[in-house]
């Protein structure tokens, strides 16, 4: 079998115990398959944590008061960062007056020679939310539409 | 021999095309609410998403849950981006491989072949389609006509589909879920229009965005074949010269050059030494467009 023969009967829980067993061995010097597997398994198994799990009423109650608490807490942490984050811009732009025109470009064309010196991560997006008022959810349209 | 063997082929080709016409009037007419396990492989290695979908005939809701959440719709014709209670007109028609592989159904009678299977214990039909581009297999399940698995091959990868769950649920469910949102069908902004041509042309795209003087700026960074890495400027207004920003570039030994696309100003910057290849790359992506 080849690799795509191999993960098209994996996927489908297809495998005899002797192909099973071939594919462990196939795993062993197959990178790319081992990583299929791997991020199968990781989606597989948060999709368990995610769908399979119907809470009592009980239980939702408790854990959506948590969440609450969760919330307001994270709600304190985010509006501390992003305070501290208006600060810190507001010093970069705004405390230190632009002496000239030259210092503004400058600082707005350093930003793009960080990321250009920045090596490109291995999972791309800085942060995959979907807010309509930053244009991130793009790459998601891009991950989820076919392209071709 | 050959009376016979006419009499065959035009009885299968109308038995065929009846079974086309079946599946085709069957898939527009359903209500179905599912799970779905996608694996996309291609030379930029493999991907694997889970999504959760409810569609009436074509228009659907489709929850992409892991690895990332994104949330879109197709509503008649057109498609939209999900944020919380609102859906918004997308950038770029978002195309779901079923949507394509019914097309294809539908337009290409020639290239059909059809059979009847088992799948997983059930009775199926598999019916492979083929166009130009691709080669469709779908399974349909004997008698309901539910699409439980579609695998399309071509030439720089494949793409399979499988449901590891589907059932069909009374149509005013589409409805009431569909009520809960505001749909927003503003036209997107020049600005999304812009930055969408970048994220679609480039590889291992980044954004941020910062503020200078009440003017936002999105800043795209990605990779291409024929450049390397680039980063992109983008934003309206003239307080911000591209030409002074080009110059600061040019003056720390970067190539740079500017555009300006319905009133978006862009400037883009690499490291790349032939400022040509950029300007051929920025001519490309500028005229070609995307959608
Ligand atoms: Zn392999």
């Amino acid at each position: 079998m080849n690799c795509n023969e191999y993960r098209e009967k994996f996927i489908h829980g297809e495998m005899t115990p002797a192909e099973k067993k071939a594919f462990e061995e196939h795993l062993k010097h197959c990178n790319e398959c081992r990583i299929f597997v791997e991020r199968y398994k990781n989606v597989k198994s948060f999709m368990k944590a995610r769908i399979d799990y119907v809470p009592s009423s009980e239980l939702k109650e408790k854990v959506l008061s948590k969440v609450k608490k969760r919330q307001s807490l994270k709600k304190l942490y985010m509006a501390s960062v992003s305070t501290a984050a208006v600060i810190a811009i507001g010093a970069f732009f705004v405390w230190k007056p632009f002496t000239s025109n030259q210092k503004v470009y400058q600082r707005v064309a350093s930003r793009g020679i960080e990321m250009l010196k920045s090596t490109s991560a291995a999972s791309p997006s800085v942060e995959r939310s979907n807010r309509s008022n930053d244009f991130t959810y793009m790459i998601h349209i891009k991950d989820v539409s076919d392209q071709f | 021999m050959w009376f016979l063997i006419v009499v065959f082929f035009a009885l299968s080709v109308s038995v065929f095309g009846d079974l086309r016409e079946n599946i085709i009037s069957a898939y527009a007419s359903q209500v179905v609410e599912g799970q779905r396990i996608v694996v996309e492989q291609s030379e930029k290695g493999t991907k694997v998403r889970y999504e959760k979908i409810l569609r009436k005939g074509y228009n659907e809701i489709v929850k992409v849950v892991a690895p990332d959440f994104f949330e879109w719709a197709y509503l008649d014709g057109k498609t939209y981006v999900v944020f919380e209670n609102e859906m918004k007109r997308s950038p770029a028609m978002i195309v779901d491989m079923e949507r394509k592989f019914m097309k294809c159904l539908a337009s290409t009678p020639t290239e059909l072949s059809t059979a009847v299977v088992d799948y997983n214990g059930n009775k199926a039909y598999k019916v492979e389609v083929k166009n130009k581009s691709a080669t469709y297999v779908g399974i349909f399940l004997k008698p309901s006509f539910l699409l439980v698995k579609l695998n399309v091959q071509r030439a720089n990868g494949q793409l399979t589909i499988t449901y590891n769950s589907i059932k069909k649920v009374p149509a005013f469910y589409f409805e009431k879920v569909i009520e809960k949102f505001k749909v927003i069908n503003t036209p997107p902004s020049a600005m999304e229009i812009e930055v969408w041509k970048m994220i679609y042309h480039l590889n291992n795209v980044s954004i941020t965005s910062i503020r200078v003087n009440d003017i936002s700026i999105v800043l795209v960074k990605g990779v291409t074949k024929s450049v390397g890495e680039i980063v992109v400027y983008l934003f309206e207004g003239k307080s911000i010269s591209t030409d002074d920003l080009v110059s600061q570039f040019k003056s720390k030994g970067f190539s740079s050059l500017s555009a300006e696309e319905k009133g978006i100003n862009m400037v883009f910057v690499s490291k790349i030494k032939d400022v040509q290849k950029l300007k051929k790359w920025v001519k490309f992506v500028l005229k070609g467009s995307s959608f």
